[in-house]
């Protein structure tokens, strides 16, 4: 079996899209961690985000022909593919349906594992946190899920959201002040001091 | 109010594997479902059209109503009056036996065989001793004065003959 890990992102697709399975199988391994958890974000629901995921990739496969790369990372644009999903979850579930079928079900046991325990309280607290998050409105709620949460460089999200640098600037620190007054006095970011210094370059 | 998210978490284990291996599968193949779907509809049209054109045919077909008489043709072209290419096969039996054109096709094959029939001819030929000769695919028509009419050729023959194909 050919050891694909050292291969860049751009090298796999283009093995991929000539029909090479284990190519694609590598760029699912790379990166469906991060397009997991930018769901999970997105939907507060591990179940959705483990289904999202999956569309993600698909979608991906079905419209490999519009793929653009930052640099050789496929990333950004998976993760606008994501956003894409997230925002048509109907659509992209009633499109895959079969395909989703055919994986294993997330398990509902109750089941007293750390791990599981985590999960849950995961979910509660991400909810909590989209009660505010959702009163952004949908361009802003993608930017800081990017930028701030999934941690996109200015460029990447240029990229997923397919507006200049500039907008992505001005749209996040428009967005943080926004999310800023719903959350009371508390930014909610994975790195506050990334933070804090991109919304000086703002 | 909430501070932190939530931690990430890798994809389970379980799920992980089979969405990896659905997609290597979906990948590896260069049909995408829609289009198999879409290749597969065209067979069963295309099944449901031809089964329907035989049924067509069928329905088209006429019975042999005068069956102390057949004739073998040799080519596949009707002829006028009593000029054709091949010949007329009678009756061993008594009249209104049908022993020898129930089955027209057969009694003609075996004529090709022996010879006494060749592409295009009138009449019965004198065959070569010892030989055994092609015989053509043979198709069994109803003749306008209802008797049978073999010719070389398939149902397609009769069609285009202008001729129903002989029923049973």
């Amino acid at each position: 079996m050919e050891d694909f890990s050292q291969l860049p992102d751009e090298e796999l697709w283009a093995r991929a899209a000539s029909h090479d399975g284990g190519a694609f199988g590598e760029l699912f391994e790379r990166h469906a961690d991060t397009v997991y958890n930018h769901c999970f974000r997105r939907t507060a629901s591990w179940a959705v985000a483990e289904d999202l995921t999956s569309v993600v990739f698909l979608e991906a496969w079905r419209r490999r022909r519009q793929v653009q790369f930052h640099g050789e990372s496929v990333l950004p644009w998976l993760l606008a593919v994501a956003n894409n999903a997230i925002r048509n979850s109907d659509r992209s579930f009633r499109r895959y349906r079969r395909l989703l079928a055919k994986l294993p079900r997330p398990v509902a046991i109750p089941d007293q594992s750390e791990e599981a325990i985590g999960r849950v309280d995961d979910e509660r607290t991400m909810r909590n946190v989209l009660q505010a998050f959702e009163r952004l409105s949908p361009q802003d709620q993608e930017i800081v899920s990017l930028c701030d949460w999934t941690g996109l460089g200015y460029e990447e999200a240029a990229l997923a959201l397919d507006v200049p640098i500039g907008t992505v600037r001005s749209r996040l620190s428009r967005a943080r002040a926004r999310l800023r007054e719903q959350l009371g006095q508390t930014v909610v970011s994975t790195d506050t001091n990334k933070d804090e210094s991109m919304e000086g370059e703002s | 109010m909430i501070e932190q998210l939530p931690p990430t978490r890798r994809l389970p284990t379980a799920r992980r594997y089979a969405a990896r291996r659905q997609l290597e599968e979906l990948v590896s193949s260069r049909w995408a479902p829609r289009r198999r779907r879409r290749f597969i509809l065209g067979i069963a049209i295309f099944a449901v059209v031809g089964s329907a054109a035989t049924g067509i045919t069928l329905l088209r077909s006429s019975p042999v109503t005068d069956r102390t008489t057949a004739r073998c043709y040799t080519t596949a072209a009707v002829g006028s009056g009593e000029t054709f290419s091949g010949t007329t096969i009678g009756v061993l039996g008594a009249p209104g036996s049908t022993g020898q054109v129930d089955n027209a096709i057969a009694n003609c094959s075996d004529l090709w065989r022996q010879g006494f029939l060749l592409q295009g001819k009138s009449g019965m030929q004198r065959p070569s001793p010892n030989t055994s000769n092609p015989v053509p695919p043979l198709v069994a028509c109803t003749l306008p004065s209802g008797i049978a009419g073999v010719f070389p050729g398939d149902q397609s023959t009769c069609t285009q003959l202008g001729l129903p194909l002989a029923g049973q």
